[in-house]
């Protein structure tokens, strides 16, 4: 693993010292008289320029320096008295690389009053991305044991009615993870209390890690949260909070790949006679499909997807795939066979992310059907591209629509930030913009499909947006200036599935709703610090 | 199929409409239906001499009278109204009398008789063709007319009319089917004469889905109507959907690609010197799919199209 860098040697240098912020010094603030209305995620509209900071917070403790309380863990770092409102703030920026294999637990009891509360910890610093640790937020007794991640951590507020489990597939340590890996060896699995099953256990898994040989399910007691005695180097514990009726877990029991999973690379080079010669094909097809002037044997299917064109423009794909933008993926096993709605960052002057995270999953997973991702009416319905792009396989963006895609077995891929991921100024890359109204968050409790967030870096360098010119004469809110698709190198993060339960109740429960939207964009936020910190230069 | 469903004495007005003239020999071969009862101002030519012929102008006033008369005598089990026009051969004012106000009649004797079963046709337009739409339209979606369209602003009249009529008369069965573009060899209608013609203009960057229904197909579902348990609306679409552009080759149609702001100030200049071309709200048709979700008709009506689109487009290339 490379020496830790603000962004990544990011070359485009304004600015980027400021997105990572919480290497600084961030104060983490928790705890507190708050109210029990669960609001706070939705509140704390995060600006990646400062440390979260969650509430009056009268004591600090630096994560680093844990309170030796916890006798049993000297690398647990627990506040083991539940005092009602006793507030704890944790400074998150101490938690040194001297952590390394010592996973570090920071259990921080926040209210004993049983109210169900949804709070972040909030992001970690992306430079804890070598010392992983768990934080344990017990709160209201139903202890709240997370995963901190390699580059952040979410807390979990549970109610006591609550059910949150999530299945652990301890996947092999990667390679960066393998000096904190070493500190729990095998499958430790601990005991479940079944009133407060809070745990988020995750495991991130990296390309070319080895398949979840293990799987330990990692089960919180809620009582003796004190001791909670489990670190796992496990990356990413989403937050969760959830009203009492509805059971939310994350899970991916159902992702369990028989067999490790390969990608698929490309069969016809583009260099090759055959490659040529179907990418000339697909790019008349393409040019073709932008005009709006479609072949007399055009066959499409019911969303307007024209196989053939896709495969012409396979080796071109493939092409710009592997050498031009060198895709990395992160984590493509994580995804669940069968539908799902995938959730990303979106980004660029032109939306080619979701192209391009759609070929991904198709050489990642070749079992699940080909992904339809969403588009904006903006983009849909932009001349030209609206076409190109319905071609290859976008659907417009509808309720609808996706809950059709979803009946039929299809993953999704949604882009909740819309037009306003495309519209942000280049300074302001990899900065999540508002994610809608959730709606994809009611589609998927409605169709009973798992979340997935993902996290693309990429798009913004190799299509920076330099300026808007007006488009209102062909009724578009802007035109893009922005330069031909650069060679940044692209990585793409698939993150722990989150599964919604409770259907039509879940998707009419406005809170949790936003609660759950705003736990998935904080997890993809968390994905992107930590992507952009782990990259070594942008080309 | 169910005993005393069976619907043996079957009304049919506009017998002489593409339609009708695609339902009719279904209904004589249909060994269920006894007797069929054709309603027109003039005896249809070619009418097979087992079909009743009762004269009726659905137009003169006091109509539904008249209409409500014969509708009892002849005890009708069933009734097609097909009193459509989609030739361009009669006068847009007379064209809108038939339709509206000869369905105004028609449902006025229909409700007064209370004939058992009412079957309609409709069309998938009137959903609209708009950015915001979904994929599919369900046959809930609300319909949406084009001001300046007769051929779709009076059908949006007619399901109007037909909507205050099924809520008023519970007790008749009313089925409306709502028809994709139909295309055939023997049809003439607005779309059929858009795929006849020489070149069509569409709009540059613009490649949106349609659908269309073969007349074979359009005929059949016309007649399972009349047998199925079910009531209420449904979807009549062919198989599969193509691009527009696409769509319009297969039958041998010239495309040509027009830039949107300039093809917006053709139309505008058509307009201005009075010439009738076709609005812009139209052009909205070629910007934006419109697809309708034919699943219902499968499922209640057991109506399979037998046609995909593409080769439903290729019988338009046979011309007469």
């Amino acid at each position: 693993m490379a020496a830790k860098r603000v962004l990544g040697n990011d070359p485009f240098k304004r600015g980027a010292a400021a997105r990572v912020p919480v290497a600084t010094k961030p104060t983490l603030k928790t705890g507190g008289a708050r109210p029990p209305t669960p609001e706070l995620q939705t509140k704390a509209k995060r600006s990646s320029k400062e440390p979260v900071r969650h509430d009056a917070t009268p004591r600090a403790t630096p994560l680093g320096r844990a309170p030796a309380s916890h006798g049993n863990a000297p690398t647990i770092g627990a506040d083991p008295m539940p005092h009602a409102g006793a507030p704890v703030a944790t400074t998150l920026g101490r938690a040194p690389s001297q952590h390394h294999g010592s996973p570090v637990v920071a259990a921080d009891p926040v209210h004993h009053d049983a109210t169900p509360e949804g709070f972040t910890l909030g992001r970690m610093p992306a430079r804890h991305s070598h010392s992983p640790f768990v934080r344990a937020d017990p709160v209201a007794h139903a202890a709240a044991p997370v995963a901190v991640p390699l580059s952040g951590a979410q807390a979990h507020a549970h109610s006591p009615t609550v059910q949150f489990q999530a299945v652990v597939h301890a996947d092999a340590p990667s390679a960066r993870e393998l000096s904190a890996a070493q500190a729990h060896p095998g499958s430790p699995s601990l005991k479940a209390d079944p009133i407060a099953h809070a745990q988020t256990p995750e495991a991130v898994e990296l390309l070319g890690a080895q398949p979840h040989a293990q799987s330990p399910s990692v089960v919180v007691d809620p009582v003796r949260h004190a001791e909670t005695p489990d670190a796992h180097p496990l990356s990413f514990a989403e937050p969760h909070s959830q009203s009492p009726s509805l059971v939310t877990r994350t899970s991916n029991e159902d992702a369990e790949p028989s067999a490790p999973i390969t990608e698929q690379r490309s069969r016809t080079s583009l260099l090759s006679k055959d490659g040529a010669v179907a990418s000339a094909r697909g790019i008349a097809g393409a040019v073709r499909a932008l005009l709006g002037q479609s072949g007399k044997d055009t066959r499409v299917d019911a969303y307007g997807r024209d196989e053939s064109l896709v495969a012409a423009l396979q080796p071109l794909a493939d092409a710009l795939y592997e050498r031009y933008w060198r895709v990395t993926v992160e984590g493509a096993n994580l995804v669940p066979p069968g539908a799902s709605v995938l959730v990303a960052n979106h980004a660029g002057a032109l939306p080619i992310d979701g192209p391009l995270l759609h070929h991904a999953l198709k050489r990642h997973r070749a079992d699940l059907k080909p992904a339809r991702w969403l588009l904006e009416d903006q983009i849909f319905h932009a001349p030209g591209l609206g076409v190109l792009w319905n071609r290859l396989g976008a659907v417009r963006a509808s309720p609808e629509n996706a809950m059709q895609l979803l009946a039929d077995a299809t993953p999704i891929v949604v882009f909740p930030e819309g037009i306003q991921g495309l519209s942000k100024p280049f300074a302001e890359r990899y900065q999540l913009q508002r994610f809608g109204r959730g709606g994809y968050v009611k589609i998927a409790a409605r169709a009973g499909v798992p979340i997935v967030p993902v996290a693309i870096v990429g798009a913004e360098e190799s299509m920076p947006l330099l300026a808007k010119l007006p488009g209102s004469a062909l009724g578009m809110p802007f035109l893009p200036l922005t330069l031909p698709p650069l060679p940044a190198r692209w990585f793409l993060r698939f993150g722990t599935p989150i599964v919604v339960d409770g259907g039509a109740d879940a998707a009419g429960d406005l809170a949790l709703v936003q609660r759950i939207n705003e736990q998935v964009r904080d997890t993809i936020d968390v994905m992107l610090k930590d992507l952009l910190s782990r990259r070594d230069g942008v080309f | 199929m169910v005993a005393g469903r069976t619907h043996r004495r079957v009304g049919v007005t506009g017998a002489a409409s593409d339609l009708g003239r695609v339902l009719l020999p279904r209904l004589l071969e249909d060994p269920r239906v006894t007797e069929i009862v054709v309603f027109d101002v003039t005896r249809p030519v070619d009418l097979p001499e087992r079909v009743r012929f009762v004269r009726l102008d659905l137009l003169r006033p006091g109509a539904e009278g008249d209409l409500e008369r014969a509708l009892f005598e002849a005890r009708l089990d069933a009734l097609y109204h097909l009193a459509f026009v989609n030739s361009r051969v009669h006068r847009a004012s007379f064209a809108h009398e038939l339709e509206v106000i000869g369905t105004l009649h028609l449902l006025a004797a229909a409700g007064a008789v209370k004939v058992p079963r009412l079957i309609v046709p409709s069309l998938t337009v009137l959903y609209g063709a708009r950015a915001q739409n979904p994929a599919y339209a369900t046959e809930t979606q609300p319909l949406q007319t084009v001001p300046g369209i007769r051929f779709v602003s009076d059908r949006f009249e007619v399901e109007r009319q037909l909507a205050e009529f099924v809520d008023r008369f519970p007790d008749v069965e009313v089925l409306v089917l709502r028809f994709a573009p139909i295309v055939g060899p023997s049809s003439n209608n607005p779309f059929t004469r858009l795929v006849r013609a020489r070149v069509v203009p569409t709009v540059m960057g613009f490649d949106p889905l349609w659908q269309v229904v073969h007349e074979d197909d359009a005929g059949r579902a016309l007649y399972l109507a009349l047998h199925t348990r079910a009531r209420g609306i449904f979807n009549i679409v062919g198989e599969g959907v193509a691009p527009v552009s696409s769509l319009l080759r297969a039958a041998g149609t010239t495309t040509l690609p027009m830039a949107g702001p300039l093809l917006r100030s053709a139309v505008t200049a058509l307009e201005a010197v009075g010439l009738p071309a076709s609005p812009w709200a139209l052009m909205d048709f070629f910007r934006y799919s419109w697809l309708a979700d034919g699943r219902r008709a499968a499922r209640d009506l057991h109506f399979l199209p037998h046609l995909p689109v593409h080769e439903a487009m290729a019988t338009m290339t046979r011309r007469g």
